[in-house]
């Protein structure tokens, strides 16, 4: 593994394999999300008890596993940066950031959306919203580091330590469900008695995850482009954004 | 015809939720994008120039 993270950690290389990847993700990804809010918008069946508001569950939850998965992703990126030393892991995650708060609070703004007519208030306390939250504090912390210490190498281990850190609040937010008496329902596709919701919610749900996944792998792919080329033009920041 | 689009775009009465759940992550995510492939387009405008 080691040999192969050797080879990829090149930046070089790694853009010879990015560039046209980059532009299969990002046509892939608005395709699939097209045809995914239209599977999601008028496909898709009302729900029984939660009627048209079901709908919202199909922006909702891709969003919430995205801000997982991309968490999940910054944290072993900061692994392999702090046991191995390669600088490229540290700019995979720190590029994957901006996208991970944006996603994670779609999935807060949402849910406290779907939340007002199902539960009859926008937010609660329970304990899965509570973590997410503190998800979302967790982002902000690496998106301030980010940009404070943008010129230092300080900033990078205090980045990646904070990533390995936050780390923990993974596996709470998945069972926090299970752990505590929560108002948010238990899990229905990512659970140990197989799927329990409907092919014709489940073909929507999965499309947009897919759209969200190949969205996030662009908007990577194009952060780290722009990374490396600032690096190498030995551009200062400001001179860029100006 | 007008009836039926106006009861989608009702959604049940539930319109404002529903709407404004995917009009707010949308816009932000592709306001990202926009602003990345802008920035990118820049940069590689000053490559070529150096």
């Amino acid at each position: 593994m080691l040999r192969y993270l050797h080879k990829y950690a090149n930046p070089v290389r790694f853009l010879s394999i990015a560039r046209p990847m980059r532009k299969a993700m990002g046509l892939l990804s608005l395709f699939i999300i097209l045809v995914g809010l239209v599977f999601a918008l008028f496909f898709s069946p009302p729900d029984y008890q939660q009627k048209e508001t079901v709908r919202i569950m199909y922006i909702h939850v891709p969003a919430a596993w995205m801000s997982l998965m991309i968490y999940a992703f910054i944290s072993f990126s900061s692994i392999v940066f702090l046991v191995w030393k390669f600088p490229l892991f540290l700019i995979l995650a720190k590029e994957s950031v901006t996208v991970g708060v944006i996603f994670t609070f779609s999935a807060l703004f949402t849910g406290s959306l779907w939340g007002k007519p199902t539960w009859g208030t926008y937010w609660v306390w329970d304990a899965r919203l509570t973590s997410f939250l503190i998800l979302f504090f967790i982002y902000l912390g690496l998106k301030l580091i980010k940009e404070s210490f943008s010129h230092s190498s300080k900033g990078d281990y205090a980045f990646a330590y904070l990533a390995l850190i936050g780390g923990f609040n993974l596996p709470i937010i998945k069972f926090s469900v299970d752990w505590w008496n929560t108002l948010h329902q238990p899990a229905s596709i990512i659970r140990t008695g197989g799927v329990s919701i409907s092919n014709e919610m489940l073909i929507p749900l999965f499309l947009m995850a897919t759209g969200f996944l190949f969205l996030f792998i662009y908007i990577l792919l194009v952060s780290v482009e722009i990374n490396l080329k600032k690096r190498k033009m030995g551009y200062s920041k400001d001179k860029i954004i100006n | 015809m007008t009836e039926e689009i106006l009861k989608f775009i009702s959604m049940g009465g539930h319109s404002f939720y529903i709407w404004t759940a995917y009009f707010i992550p949308l816009t932000l995510i592709f306001s990202l994008v926009i602003t990345l492939r802008s920035k990118l387009k820049r940069i590689k405008k000053n490559e070529t120039e150096v």
